[in-house]
């Protein structure tokens, strides 16, 4: 019989059947009942629910779905944090290896997005304590360093409004670097809320905060960032 | 108490007042300074001093030497206040639970004077103090107390002390420290979450209808509105040629998830299975050209399955096969029925009881044309809404993002005094 889901949907259709113990994925949450792989435009119509559904089966592949999904999200947010580009890029690794490790122990409790990115600020949080011994002026000036050796950098773009494309990218520049000055707490919760467009409630449940304190931790962080971009602003600062 | 000498005195007190053997005058005498201290100017040099003493050192082992340096400047006058900030955190890093403390301190004492709250802060933090300290104790106090730089100094230590609380780990004791904390900021904060559309219908009615009559705070939520994009493109702008490749191939080799392995064995067995009945080309099909990644290499080491199907020409490549018909039953069912619910929906809903009956006119439209300039991201040529809607309109400075709040369904009353 064939099924709408091709497969991947709720029940496992003829290629989950046709799969079944062929799937050599062995992750700790696997089992026998591995779906059969999908294509990625199937992929993409599947809820992150469905998929994590299909990871806790025992569907490791569609583990993969997930990362893909999620990556460029889990980086940026990560890199808005710590803005490194190589340490970011491990980290988000290890963010998903983490949630792998640990999909047994997702009981949907939040939301999916919600317990990735949880896994995401801890990884993240941990590593900025490890590294905390650095002063902050050794720190502020890594920052003005780093990256900017391979950097991408459009030269048609440029040359299309290099005045005002250079003034943005001082902005950006300036934004970013006043980013850094918050503080840790301060810092992820803008990027959830600036950055990922998270209610407050997806905020509290993802850093383990009240709703109350994510109101007023947002408040005073950009309150701080206005403040000092407003100096980086004054011309006597520069 | 102002000259060096003074705070060289107070230095010294501070350091027999922290041996367990202390003598009682000591002690006296200390608390004796701390209801001395004049309030006047004080937070100023007092926030100075312990940010940068904070800032030198994360850990509290090191924390101490670093506040007392500060003492020591003679700039930083207000070495009573340092002191007893000082002797809390250090009881704190030696002894128990802070959260006492803090709510001893955050509850209202409007009428009590800056002295008496210190005191009362750092004598809650001595007595009922934490084991150790966690390490990001200066982070968290700093960021509590750096956004009240200006601001008066009640709000500032009732900010520090909810520092303290977040430090202490203590998440019982947060959201009543953050209640009284909030209510210094009720209306800013209230503002934030109007920005971030968090506030809940009525209250965003209500905060909407005010700001009608508020600059001030209409700037607030422009400037925070253009904050978040700013740093929105900032980031994009900073990320955008990263390159993010060869991050799901190396979380899939640590997992164990392997690629190759794993379309092997499907590929034998949909050529077991094409045996019995004829989908192995359909399959394969739908399969291949897509999930395998890199599909140039994944297809050239890919078998292809020795089975004699015949297969329709290909007169054009199509980047997925065409679903059978039959597939789309369930779905057009769906949407048959789904058209035919609207469809009753709409002859027999609310005062339309009777089919003949001619319905009653809907809320009537009102337009509002829109002109939006062409650096915003979305273009509002015309905005239709009911009448019992409202909508209001923000660009304070020229080249500031728009922000358009539209509350709908609200009650005749609730429109009075808005303007569009």
């Amino acid at each position: 019989m064939f099924t709408a889901n091709d497969g991947y949907g709720d029940g496992p259709g003829w290629a989950g059947v046709l799969s079944w113990g062929l799937s050599a994925m062995a992750g700790p949450v696997g089992g026998p009942e591995g779906l059969a792989p999908r294509t990625k435009a199937a992929e993409a119509e599947l809820s992150d629910t469905d998929l994590v559904d299909m990871v806790q089966a025992g569907d490791a592949t569609a583990f993969r779905g997930l990362v893909e999904r999620f990556q460029g999200r889990i980086y940026a947010h990560i890199y808005g944090m710590i803005r490194n580009r190589e340490e970011a890029r491990d980290l988000t690794q290890e963010t998903f290896v983490k949630a792998y490790r640990n999909m047994a122990g997702f009981r949907r409790e939040a939301k999916f997005t919600t317990w990735l990115y949880r896994i995401a600020s801890n990884v993240t949080i941990d590593h900025i304590r490890k590294h905390r011994r650095v002063r902050m002026s050794e720190f502020d000036e890594r920052i003005g360093h780093q990256d900017q050796g391979d950097e991408v950098w459009d030269p048609d773009h440029l040359r299309r409004n290099p005045g005002k494309d250079l003034e943005r990218a001082q902005l950006y520049q300036r934004i970013m670097d006043a980013m850094q000055k918050l503080g840790e707490e301060q810092r992820q919760v803008v990027l959830l809320r600036e950055i990922e467009g998270f209610s407050y409630r997806e905020i509290s449940e993802t850093m383990g905060i009240p709703e109350g304190t994510v109101m007023s931790r947002l408040f005073y962080a950009r309150k701080k960032l206005q403040a000092l971009l407003q100096e980086t602003d004054d011309p006597r600062n520069k | 108490m102002n000259s060096s000498s003074d705070t060289h005195e107070l230095l010294e007190l501070l350091q027999r007042c922290e041996r367990d053997d202390a003598p009682q005058a000591d002690l006296a005498a200390l608390e004796a300074l701390l209801c001395e201290q004049e309030s006047e100017g004080f937070w100023g040099s007092f926030r100075n001093g312990l940010q940068n003493g904070l800032q030198c050192e994360a850990d509290l082992v090191d924390l101490a030497p670093d506040v007392l340096r500060q003492v020591a400047l003679p700039q930083a006058v207000p070495a009573s206040a340092l002191a007893a900030l000082r002797g809390g955190l250090r009881a704190e890093a030696q002894q128990a639970d802070v959260s006492d403390a803090v709510m001893h301190f955050v509850a209202p004492q409007p009428d009590l004077q800056l002295e008496r709250h210190l005191e009362a802060l750092a004598d809650g933090l001595r007595r009922d103090a934490r084991q150790h300290l966690p390490a990001d104790l200066a982070a968290s106090v700093l960021d509590r107390v750096e956004p009240e730089r200006d601001r008066e100094l009640e709000r500032a230590l009732a900010a520090m002390a909810h520092g303290l609380s977040l430090a202490a780990a203590d998440v019982s004791v947060a959201e009543p420290v953050m209640q009284a904390v909030t209510q210094a900021h009720a209306h800013q904060l209230e503002l934030c979450a109007m920005a971030d559309g968090q506030l809940e219908p009525t209250a965003r009615r209500a905060v909407a209808a005010r700001l009608a009559d508020d600059t001030e705070g209409r700037q607030a939520i422009t400037a925070m509105a253009e904050l978040g994009r700013q740093l929105r493109r900032a980031l994009a702008h900073e990320t955008a040629g990263h390159d993010l490749s060869a991050v799901c191939p190396a979380v899939c080799e640590e997992l164990g998830i392997g690629e190759q392995a794993e379309w092997a064995s499907l590929a034998q067995g949909i050529q077991a299975e094409a045996g019995e009945i004829d989908i192995a080309d359909m399959v394969m099909d739908s399969i291949l050209p897509a999930a395998v990644q890199p599909a140039a290499t994944e297809q050239d080491t890919f078998e292809e399955p020795a089975i004699s199907v015949e297969q329709a020409p290909v007169t054009a490549p199509e980047p997925r096969p065409a679903t059978p018909w039959f597939r789309r039953v369930p779905l057009l069912s769906f949407a048959v029925s789904a058209v035919a619910l609207l469809f009753v929906l709409n002859t027999l809903g609310p005062d339309r009881g009777e089919p003949d009956v001619p319905s009653e006119p809907g809320p009537e439209l009102a337009e509002f044309i829109f002109e939006i300039a062409d650096v915003n991201t979305i273009e509002i040529q015309q905005l239709e809404v009911a009448q019992n809607a409202m909508v209001q309109v923000f660009q304070l400075e020229e080249g500031a993002p728009m922000v358009i709040l539209i509350d709908e369904g609200l009650e005749p009353d609730s429109l009075e005094g808005v303007t569009l």
